[in-house]
């Protein structure tokens, strides 16, 4: 019995593509390999099956033979499998027996002699990312029944590689990512396609109100969930009541966050906790008052400064079904930021949701944070307009951990968890907070569709103090070393996403590669 | 939307519970944690962040001492062969 039962559509297809593909499936480390090439002409299968293969690659004409235990590989005309990938899928299969689709990294010409791949380093299983784009490549591996499942081999060949991804994952309960190479694609182009009939026929499937866009130019789709409800937020602004200098004009910081949140944001069902630290100006809190009237209120705060203390007694001194955390310095831009991040609470697997933070200059304060391993905003004073690798920037999608500075968390989860640790009374608190939220089984997600600003300085750069750190790590060492939104090939300790080329890992590849060799 | 006013004690005490369900979940993430580093050390550790060994490896591994010998050999055998053994490494 064959392991894995490759699948291609030869439709459009050259038969260069296709003996291309053929090439690479005999040195790509099984021995018994089965290739459909669904739609070749029978010359096309002929030209195939007389080609020498060490008897690795069987060219069958039907998909009749394979069996349910098997694996089922959709792979494009012209792509590859790379060298040796698939005994890197059956260890990942071997570690996690009930792994019912796999993907993984992609290798891409960039036609230059002198670096002549790119690399597609994936993050781990993202839902709210795969219905922006296919960000999980066009090679997927998928356990037999999940194909039968998500409409069959022949079905499935056909449909646009988005739609595939999107059938195959909803009928797949344990989806892994194997952060090694596992196509050498013919496309230049490593941004991943999207296809918004196939997420507009997937919301349907899975009952998502939405309304679904297509931003051709990144290309993305938009999932905007509509808000079914309007569910009550509880606004907690801690504060001191400090000035500063933005747009070129002194203001007391939290008073035009308030009046920002009152005067442009469209969605109105919220009051404003604001917890003031004793030496706040007077002055302060009346102008607070006059802008928020009855929706507004003060509680004092009169202990050395905890930033997640703050928070709780803000939180745990109002009721309502959602809590946003908001720094005072920060200012609404979009109008409709809370509503967009309100509705994404119509998924009961949501815990948290954060927007994307601008400077002042409007360079991304926070697109999320990454852990490489140092808990770090990704793409932190970038333009706005940067798309990141990949489109990443572009998309809502889920992120180990969000800037407290603005997140809306679920009530009922954040008290669960027990707020936010107020043995981190300056940094981290976030963070660790995701982390419980995670693992308490929610999701945290960023959607870059909202927008405020953050008024924090460009050059601060949060004091590290190793008791913290030794304190963090004790609780999520694992997942500061591997964030699992992450890639362990890419380059640590910088807030972009990098292929990490030279690192140790390309060392044991020359390595082994010399051994093999000799 | 306007929620009540909560006496402090009663907010003071709602506090309380948060620290203690905090701390249900930082020992089971401690606990999880220390399990790792079992099975990873052999023991518990004090956690730090590894170093950064992104940019170490760009220009030292391949001028390092027991690599001189490798770089001697691939650069004397014959220029077909050094070809393959680049094209195979890419």
């Amino acid at each position: 019995m064959s392991e894995f039962l490759i699948v291609t559509d030869a439709h459009g297809a050259t038969l260069d593509d296709l003996v291309t593909t053929y090439k690479s499936l005999v040195v790509s480390g099984s021995k018994d390999i089965k290739w459909f090439v669904y739609g070749a002409v029978p010359d096309a299968v002929k030209h195939l099956q007389r080609r020498w293969s060490f008897r690795r690659v069987r060219v069958v004409a039907t998909a009749d033979e394979f069996k349910t235990s098997d694996f089922v590989i959709f792979l494009n005309a012209g792509d590859g499998l790379y060298r040796e990938a698939l005994v890197n899928v059956r260890e990942t299969i071997h570690k996690n027996v009930t792994t019912d689709l796999i993907y993984g990294d992609s290798a891409h010409p960039t036609g230059i002699k002198a670096e002549p791949l790119s690399f597609v380093r994936r993050p781990g299983w993202s839902p709210e990312r795969l219905r922006g784009h296919c960000y999980v490549g066009e090679t997927l591996i998928a356990r037999a029944e999940v194909v039968d499942r998500a409409g069959g081999i022949t079905e499935l060949v056909v449909q646009h590689p988005h739609d595939r991804a999107l059938r195959l994952s909803e009928n797949a309960k344990n989806i892994v990512r194997m952060p090694e190479l596992l196509t050498t694609a013919k496309s230049r182009d490593t941004r991943p396609s999207a296809s918004l009939d196939a997420v507009i026929k997937h919301c349907a499937r899975q009952k998502i109100d939405a309304n679904c866009e297509l931003d051709a130019a990144v290309p993305s789709v938009r999932v905007k969930r509509n808000l079914t409800t309007q569910p009550s937020v509880a606004v907690i602004v801690p504060t001191r009541g400090t000035s500063a200098e933005v747009f070129g004009s002194e203001r007391v910081l939290v008073v035009e966050a308030v009046r920002s949140l009152f005067e442009k944001s469209t969605y109105q069902n919220f009051e404003v906790v604001v917890v003031a630290d004793t030496p706040t100006p007077q002055t302060v809190l009346e102008t607070l008052q006059e802008i928020g009237g009855a929706r507004l209120k003060i509680i004092n705060y009169d202990r050395p400064f905890n930033f997640a203390e703050k928070n709780n007694l803000g939180a745990m001194s109002c009721e309502s079904d959602l809590i946003l955390l908001l720094n005072d310095d920060t200012e609404i831009i979009t109008a409709e930021a809370l509503e967009l991040m309100v509705a994404m609470f119509n998924d009961p697997t949501v815990g948290i949701v954060g927007p994307m933070l601008l400077f002042e200059d409007s360079t991304i304060q926070s697109a999320g944070h990454i852990f490489s391993p140092d808990p770090t905003d990704l793409y932190r004073a970038r333009s706005p307009e940067t798309a990141g690798p990949q489109n990443l920037l572009r998309v809502q999608r889920e992120v180990s951990s969000l800037i407290a500075a603005c997140a809306l968390i679920r009530r009922d989860v954040f008290e669960r968890v027990g707020g936010l640790c107020m043995e981190f009374p300056g940094n981290w608190n976030d963070i660790d907070f995701c982390l419980k939220v995670q693992l308490a089984g929610y999701r945290a997600v960023f959607t870059p569709h909202a927008h405020l600003f953050h008024f924090e300085s460009k050059t601060r750069i949060a004091k590290r103090v190793e008791a913290e750190v030794a304190k963090l790590g004790a609780r999520w060492g694992s997942v500061l070393d591997d964030d699992p939104y992450f890639n362990p090939n890419l380059q640590r300790y910088t807030n972009i996403w990098k292929t990490d080329s030279t690192s140790k890992q390309s060392l044991d590849e020359a390595l082994s590669f010399l051994l093999t060799v000799a | 939307m306007v929620s009540p006013q909560f006496d402090p004690v009663v907010v003071q005490k709602k506090i309380e519970v948060l620290a203690e369900r905090d701390a249900e979940f930082a020992k089971l993430a401690q606990t999880r944690e220390h399990q790792r580093q079992i099975e990873r050390f052999g023991e518990v550790r004090e956690y730090s962040f590894p170093p950064n060994t992104s940019q170490v490896h760009v220009t030292n591994w391949v001028h390092s001492g027991w690599m001189r010998p490798v770089r001697f050999f691939y650069r004397n055998i014959p220029r077909p062969l050094r070809k393959l053994i680049k094209r195979l490494s890419v």
